[in-house]
């Protein structure tokens, strides 16, 4: 195997990686927040190397949001923020007496 | 309260400059439109005076009064009153009141005066006003309201200096009301008493807008110049946008070579850019002319007062197959995506007809229909006029997009016969005064429009290219094989499985494989075709122009059969998400998704079959 084919292929490994974590996060945005909060307390942790915690640390997701720009059209009127759950105004059917 | 981070609340009638005057305070470009019910949410912000003290601005969804009757309205009226989850009560309320329909807003103002906290009310649209002749004793008015007025110009740059300068000095006293406890009658012999007293108005309404609307509301000739209307607007997309689109095209072809250029033709990594990247994200990429001059066209529609209008005319027809007139803003918003549009149904007071409306949404043709539906269209859709005036291609587009429009009415109508209550709600609707579009606010929502569509290309589009050219070369094919590569591959393999689903509606392989990543979002089925064919052993001349290719292997019945998929198939999954939280409810998303597939299905089939015995 040549330095090229080694080179190539751990350039498309990283790539791929790369690309399966960002459509993880954008299509999946709490699940991969709950995944990444695991990992980094996982990783953040008494007794772990400090590079470890570090890392963790890092990993630390920020709110992981699903906007408009991730999954539909290119609107741009949802606003730069979701509303907060609250806002979220759910539908309550009584049944009919 | 605290000196320095004074809470400011804007509240207001809908439609009376709260957002544009918050865009103006805090530097923001929250979404403006000439129609109410653009703000369903609270949106938060904050600016320096020019003392230095930092001031956050809260812009609230308007609310004619404080009695809520819709969601929205609900969160204005519980920020105001200091209940709102999380959120203290400001210590200072902005009341935004349209100068030229005082009548009406004003009720308000005094609705908030009487919750006994600091105000300030921001005459504005102070320009409309003047042009139309009435004159405002802006000190008499202030005296008898009891709370310091200024003038402000929303959309004029520096028209909230004023508003500034008084936000920034002494917070106002409050002065008790003498009618703490005044019944809606009383507010409204109090407005009459206030505008005698300190309001001199030429006429009720602005003579422009009786002129336009004797026409643009008339029964017959407002229906017709709403239907040339949009007639134009698709024969524009079409007619319009083909330069620019070749260059673009051009452009991607000579960087595609020019990057891959320096790397060995058979290798992973040159695939990886040429098949994957360039061929996949040049696909969706060439499409946002079209997308800029169909926004172009929505933003000025937004901007000049006429949607409310168009509301009004299709209010019966609405009504008839059981939807509310207001649903006609949220569908409307629908037409850019469906998630704004589902959250705008927060403006609908009835839970049965907001439920309606959001489960119908995603049937309006969203603006990530629209590459998919050129790009067939360009490919099987000769390019001729039809009765000498009409290109054929933007005919087709037009029919698409009514075709969404039809459908929604249809369903609605079925939801309206399957459902138990059978109250009736009438339309009302304030319509606007028209105004000329503001060329500043144009370009900046189509700079917005076209730096959304672009991170949409460089982030889950090219996420999903990289992963389906990943699974498209892998494994690859083993020694002595006789078929493309892909065919091999998990993606191809994928595609053959569900060929067997989709042959009786047309669809190949190669169509099942890019529906797979298309589910995220539609356009990105067309990165997905141009990435599978590309990967299909096609030249890299012809990958980077998928309409001529698919135009050769592809029938025409197949093509109308996609087409008729995209009308209605939920290839949206944010949309769903929305539907989640909007409904609080997973039925419903099963309900939307199942019915939208389903139709989608039986669509395509019969669009297959019948085109296949026709030709």
């Amino acid at each position: 195997m040549s330095t090229f084919d080694i080179v190539q292929g751990v350039i498309i490994a990283l790539v791929v990686a790369v690309a399966a974590y960002v459509a993880f996060r954008k299509l999946l945005p709490r699940t991969s927040t709950r995944v990444m909060a695991r990992i980094s307390a996982s990783l953040n942790h008494e007794g772990r190397s400090a590079a470890l915690r570090s890392l963790g640390r890092r990993m630390q997701p920020a709110a992981a949001t699903g906007s408009c720009g991730d999954g539909c059209g290119s609107c741009g009127s949802c606003g730069p923020t979701p509303p907060a759950r609250s806002e979220a105004q759910p539908l309550h059917f009584k049944p009919r007496s | 309260m605290s000196a320095t981070a004074m809470r400011i609340a804007l509240v207001g009638n809908p439609n009376c400059g709260k957002t544009a005057l918050f865009n103006q305070l805090t530097g923001g470009r929250q979404k403006v439109a000439n129609y109410a019910g653009v703000t369903v949410e609270r949106k938060e912000g904050r600016f320096m005076a020019p003392s230095g003290r930092t001031l956050h601005v809260l812009d609230l969804p308007g609310a004619y009064s404080f009695d809520a009757t819709s969601p929205d309205e609900a969160i204005t009226r519980d920020v105001c009153h200091g209940r709102y989850p999380g959120e203290a009560a400001p210590d200072l309320i902005v009341c935004v009141a349209d100068a030229t329909n005082l009548r009406l807003h004003l009720r308000f103002v005094l609705e908030v005066r009487r919750l006994g906290r600091p105000v300030v009310l921001a005459l504005n649209m102070m320009d409309a006003a003047r042009r139309r002749g009435m004159v405002i004793d802006v000190e008499g008015l202030s005296r008898r309201l009891g709370v310091p007025v200024v003038e402000t110009i929303a959309i004029k740059r520096g028209g909230a200096q004023a508003l500034i300068e008084r936000i920034d000095a002494a917070v106002p006293e409050v002065i008790p009301t003498a009618v703490d406890s005044a019944s809606i009658e009383q507010l409204h012999a109090e407005v009459r008493s206030i505008l005698a007293e300190t309001v001199k108005l030429p006429r009720d309404t602005a003579a422009i807008d009786d002129a336009i609307d004797r026409w643009a509301l008339h029964p017959v000739f407002g229906l017709l110049i709403l239907a040339t209307l949009m007639f134009f607007i698709f024969q524009a997309v079409f007619s319009w946008a083909q330069p620019v689109m070749d260059g673009i095209q051009a452009g991607i072809s000579a960087l595609g070579a020019w990057v891959t250029g320096f790397l060995p033709g058979d290798s992973a990594l040159h695939s990886l850019l040429n098949d994957g990247v360039f061929a996949g994200l040049g696909a969706v990429l060439v499409f946002l002319p079209q997308i800029l001059i169909l926004f172009l066209f929505i933003l000025v529609l937004e901007e000049s007062g006429y949607l409310p209008r168009a509301a009004f005319l299709l209010d019966k027809m609405m009504f008839r197959v059981g939807l509310t007139g207001r649903a006609f803003i949220p569908l409307l918003s629908s037409f850019a995506c469906a998630i704004p549009g589902i959250m705008a149904t927060r403006s609908i007071q009835d839970p049965r007809d907001r439920l309606t409306t959001i489960l119908v949404a995603p049937l309006m043709t969203c603006s990530a229909r629209l590459p998919v539906y050129t790009l067939l269209i360009a490919a099987f859709i000769p390019d001729r006029a039809v009765w000498g005036v009409f290109n054929l291609q933007g005919v087709v587009l037009f029919a698409l997009y009514f075709a969404g429009i039809f459908s929604a009415l249809g369903v609605a109508f079925v939801m309206k016969r399957l459902r138990k209550d059978k109250s009736e709600h009438a339309l009302i609707m304030e319509l606007p005064s028209y105004r000329l579009p503001n060329v500043r606010d144009i370009a900046l929502g189509l700079w917005e429009r076209a730096m959304i569509f672009l991170k949409r290309v460089g982030g889950i589009i090219l996420a999903l290219t990289v992963l389906l050219w990943f699974l498209s070369t892998f494994p690859g094919a083993p020694e002595g094989a006789t078929q493309p590569a892909i065919d091999y591959s998990i993606a191809g393999r994928l595609g053959r499985l569900l060929e067997y689903v989709f042959a009786p509606i047309g669809f190949n392989w190669q169509i099942c494989v890019a529906l797979v990543p298309g589910l995220a979002a539609r356009e990105v089925a067309v990165a997905a075709l141009g990435t599978v064919y590309a990967m299909s052993g096609s030249d890299d001349a012809v990958a980077s122009q998928l309409g001529p290719l698919i135009s050769h292997q592809w029938s025409l019945a197949t093509a109308l059969s996609l087409l008729a998929w995209y009308v209605f198939a939920p290839q949206c999954m944010s949309t769903l998400a929305v539907i989640r939280r909007e409904t609080n409810s997973w039925r419903n998303v099963a309900v939307a998704a199942g019915y939208l597939f389903g139709l989608a299905y039986l669509a395509s089939l019969a669009t297959y079959q019948i085109a296949r015995a026709l030709s």
